[in-house]
């Protein structure tokens, strides 16, 4: 009867057990083994899959193939980042430990929004992630963009909040109902939306648009990823969106929310202005960390395409289209990560030069990963785009779909100038040394990508509902 | 299974290269070339048999799941037209990759060249919309990588650039073609499919049609690539030494893609859209070629001159006849190698007199009589002299042409003028008249000899005996034609040029 609740006992145990051990003997070492052997735990215990919540999480949480796929993803996603994130904590001159703390408490959030069926849950789920990450995106304590990144965060996810709490509470005085099911029947009973629910739909998209960083709710991005230490980015750009991703992605298919036209156009105006913004302001960037922030805004962007087709195709296209930017968005976070040295990430694009030279495998990495972000073939995101065009092609959305192909167009010229560099050669470059588990990580990273680029027909079999 | 294993050895060998690299380098290129070889003769072997063999029903057939999901096959299939372009692909490819032995970082590049081979052959033998699509973006990405990693320094980084955006743009466009014509397809029959044998049977409106064969057409009129798409080609021929094998090979793929996609799948928007592509071949016949008359830098010719000959490629494939559709083939076949042979010499001058213009060279002949005797032969062949396999190429196409439109023939025909204007311009300006190189100048080394020896055997062979190519193509192309003429499911209004075009009963 447990089974199904597994993953959440486990991250909660190993979060108190390295709170316990953290405050008796500080070691950095035991810590991220603790950490990493509670997550690898919490993934084994998904295996043995079981679709049975004891009745008192019935009404709350999910385990349906979804859940559990997702969940799988955001636990390995987290054990690469604890890999690739240690050395580079290492390089911090105190208070390492903390971090762990705070990466498995807001691991635990993520895991209750991919799972949550409740909005109550959902906004639990949402909180114990962010205010953990408003810590972790200022953990160089000594580090004035770090700080100032946290803040900026903290202040604008808190008035995101307070809108999604707002949102929710007209949700609930129209419909009576926090279920996420109940509220879909509701929703697809109505024959035109009363305009208070519609300020409550409102908001409430407005406040996960903002986790997600849809334009215009996305100012944030590119400050709090370039200021976050390169792990931390890592988990907010993957795990960071996917709970709020896949509670949208919930709610649309169990509701006919996007035929009610208003939301329609919120949602489309969102994707189209995403993409735009995301691609257009990416093109004058010259720090790799704030180009893949403005990239990532793009791609929640095309993501809402997914969103809007609906449907079997809408759904496997979305979390497919999810799971491999995921992947790629880490590739490329980690390798930032790994090349850090005495606390300095290498920012500019012009210091990723000769990398291909300096370390092939971290190099074959990066180009996989900024490739797969491209879209380019023989990655992940290649068939994960051709995935995107045909659920959009199928719903007929043909504005979205030829503007996906347009901003694909223009995210070419900056993901190949982040690309371009790393090929340069000269006769001596000095060596990056890489840790044998985080090459082998990383190694591992740049396999899926390349795999789900040539035969993805596995991976999407496990997607059909 | 035997088509997969042409595929697999490629890519067999090019991770053994990648691999071995780290400890001898030689190791790498022998591991290629031997692959090449293997790969070579399974396609040669299977070129004999192959002129009875209709594409997606052939005898060696591997179609398995790919993408269940969606109802896409690893379906690999080849007739005689695929297995005659994977043989002369891969013999070029032999030639790059002895051409490049001494470049560095040799696992590199031999991993993404036997990678490259593998996506082009790939193209000729998808017999599945998407597998197709697959292996044409496939190719891009090693094609990227070698042009960034072995650019000319000189040149302006936004190269390789150039090249990605072009393709992947008209790629994905195209992409969305093929999508619609997956959905209309489904609706139509409602079995999901990308099997290009059952999406032939799609009946589609006209208008529909048109705009899908576009998206088509235009992804391959920019890999060809036909004047107004022409803005990469050049830049790639400054790219780097080999990138003119590499282009050589590529711009088959895009009139394969044209005789095997566009044609079949849209036959009356294709009738509607010849007068278009004429129109766009001749100006590309000219005007490349003026360019090339006009130009100094000798890779700038070999590009310009490439472009002029797909604009005969294209004028042919829309004529609609055996006998062009031959040409169409012997001229992607002559014009790689002629132009490759070109910016062969062109790379060894540059290693000779450290420039790559012409008019800083003259009466190399006097110095180094070999390398001038095969430069000569070479500017002999791009001009179009009798025997030599450009001309029978140009003949065919001009022939064909002539039973449609004697405008287009006669205005193309001066494209063969210009080609002379500038070939000759060459021999005029380096090999003879006053000698004004360095002191030292060697002449062809051994390896060099015997590259250019085997193109200008091989363009003399196909010029003189055309039989064994015209026959192993004839029958794909027959069934292309008859599929093409006898379906006019739409009336064509009676005043349009298309008409004429379309009743032509010159088959044979």
């Amino acid at each position: 009867m447990f089974v199904a609740l597994a993953p959440f006992y486990v991250i909660l145990v190993t979060l108190l057990v390295v709170m316990l051990v953290v405050s008796f003997y500080r070691n950095h070492f035991l810590t991220a083994l603790l950490t990493f052997a509670g997550t690898a735990l919490a993934f084994t215990t998904l295996l043995s899959h079981c679709n049975c919540l004891p009745w008192w999480a019935q009404d709350m949480l999910i385990t349906d193939s979804t859940t559990n796929i997702m969940l799988g993803i955001s636990l390995l996603i987290t054990l690469v980042i604890i890999i690739t994130g240690y050395n580079y904590f290492q390089q911090i001159a105190d208070k390492k430990e903390e971090y762990y703390l705070l990466l498995l408490s807001s691991l635990l959030g993520a895991m209750v929004m991919i799972a949550a069926r409740n909005f109550v849950t959902f906004f639990l789920g949402l909180e114990l992630l962010s205010i953990p990450l408003y810590a972790m995106v200022a953990y160089h304590r000594t580090k004035r963009e770090s700080v100032e990144a946290g803040i900026k965060y903290l202040l604008l996810a808190g008035a995101s909040t307070a809108a999604l709490v707002f949102g929710l509470a007209i949700m609930y005085g129209a419909s009576g109902t926090m279920d996420l099911y109940t509220f879909a029947i509701y929703l697809s009973q109505l024959h035109q939306m009363p305009s208070f629910v519609l300020v409550g739909i409102g908001l409430f998209l407005g406040s996960i648009a903002f986790k997600l960083a849809l334009a215009p709710f996305h100012v944030w991005t590119p400050d709090v990823y370039q200021g976050a230490p390169a792990p931390v980015t890592a988990y907010l750009a993957s795990i960071g969106k996917a709970g709020a991703f896949v509670f949208l992605l919930r709610l649309v298919q169990e509701s006919n929310i996007s035929s009610h036209t208003p939301i329609f156009y919120i949602l489309v105006l969102l994707s189209i202005a995403s993409m735009l913004v995301g691609n257009l302001l990416a093109l004058g960037q010259t720090q790799v960390k704030r180009i893949l922030a403005f990239s990532s805004i793009a791609h929640m962007g095309y993501l809402l395409i997914a969103l809007l087709a609906g449907g079997n195709n809408g759904y496997q296209a979305g979390m497919f289209y999810l799971v491999v930017y995921m992947i790629s968005s880490v590739g490329a976070f980690s390798s930032i990560a790994l090349l850090s040295q005495n606390q300095r990430e290498p920012a500019g694009v012009s210091e990723y030069s000769y990398l291909l030279q300096r370390s092939p495998l971290l190099g074959s990495v990066f180009v996989a990963s900024v490739f797969s972000l491209a879209g380019m073939p023989l990655t992940a995101g290649f068939i994960s785009k051709i995935y995107l065009a045909l659920a959009g092609a199928g719903a007929a959305l043909w504005t979205l779909v030829i503007l996906l192909v347009i901003n694909s167009g223009i995210g070419l010229y900056y993901y190949t100038r982040m690309v371009a560099v790393v090929f340069k050669t000269q006769e001596t470059t000095e060596k990056v040394r890489v840790p044998i588990l985080s090459g082998i990580a990383m190694a591992i990273v740049l396999l899926i990508i390349v795999w789900l680029g040539i035969a993805p027909g596995g991976f999407l079999y496990w997607l059909v509902p | 299974m035997i088509l997969s294993y042409i595929i697999l050895i490629l890519i067999a060998g090019a991770v053994l290269a990648a691999l071995t690299s780290r400890w001898q380098n030689r190791l790498s290129f022998y591991i290629s070339i031997l692959s090449q070889l293997g790969a070579f003769g399974l396609a040669l072997g299977l070129l004999f048999s192959a002129s009875h063999i209709t594409f997606s029903q052939s005898i060696y057939d591997l179609n398995i799941s790919w993408i269940p999901v969606i109802g896409a096959n690893l379906h690999l299939s080849a007739d005689g037209l695929s297995l005659l372009l994977i043989v002369f692909t891969l013999f070029l490819g032999l030639i790059g990759s002895w051409l490049s032995k001494n470049l560095p970082q040799p696992g590199f590049f031999h991993f993404q060249f036997l990678i490259l081979l593998a996506g082009i052959n790939g193209i000729f033998m998808a017999a599945d919309l998407l597998l197709f699509f697959f292996f044409w973006e496939m190719m891009l990405v090693p094609m990227y990588f070698l042009m960034a990693r072995y650019r000319d320094t000189s040149q302006s980084e936004n190269t390789p650039f150039k090249f990605l955006f072009y393709t992947q743009v008209s790629g994905l466009i195209m992409l969305l073609g093929i999508l619609t014509l997956f959905f209309i397809h489904g609706r139509q029959t409602s079995i999901y499919t990308f099997e290009l044998s059952e999406l032939i049977n799609t009946t589609l409106p006209l208008p529909i049609s048109l705009l899908i064969m576009l998206s088509f057409v235009l992804a391959f009129l920019v890999k060809l690539p036909v004047i107004p798409f022409q803005g990469w080609m050049p830049a790639a021929f400054s790219a780097s030494p080999l990138a003119v094998i590499l282009t050589g090979i590529l711009v088959k793929t895009g009139a394969y893609g044209i005789l095997r996609l566009a044609i079949p799948l849209f036959p009356e928007a294709s009738v509607l859209f010849a007068p278009t592509a004429m129109a766009l071949g001749v100006v590309t016949i000219l005007y490349a070629g003026f360019i090339a008359y006009s130009s100094n830098d000798i890779r700038r010719i070999a590009a310009y001159s490439s472009i002029s000959h797909t604009g005969f490629i294209i004028i042919g494939l829309y004529a609609f006849n055996l006998m062009s559709w031959q040409g169409v083939i012997y001229q992607m076949i002559a014009s790689a190698i002629s132009v490759g042979g070109l910016a062969i010499l062109a790379e060894s001058l540059y290693t000779r007199t450290q420039t790559y213009d012409i008019t800083q060279m003259g009466g190399l002949w006097s110095k180094a009589s070999v390398f001038s005797g095969f430069g000569l032969f070479i500017s002999l062949a791009l001009l179009g002299l009798p025997a030599l396999a450009n001309f029978v190429a140009e003949f065919l196409i001009l022939a064909g042409t002539f039973q449609q439109s004697i405008t287009v023939a006669v205005l193309a025909s001066l494209g063969i003028v210009v080609a002379a204007a500038y070939s000759l311009r060459i021999v005029q300006k380096v090999y003879v008249g006053e000698y004004k190189g360095p002191e030292q100048i060697s002449d062809f080394t051994l390896r060099e000899k015997l590259i250019m020896g085997i193109l200008a055997i091989v363009l003399v062979v196909l010029g003189m005996y055309s039989r064994p190519i015209t026959q192993t193509t004839e029958k794909m192309l027959k069934q292309t034609l008859i599929l093409d003429t006898e379906q006019p499911t739409y009336q064509l209004p009676d005043n349009a040029a298309s008409v004429k075009l379309f009743s032509n009963p010159q088959i044979d």
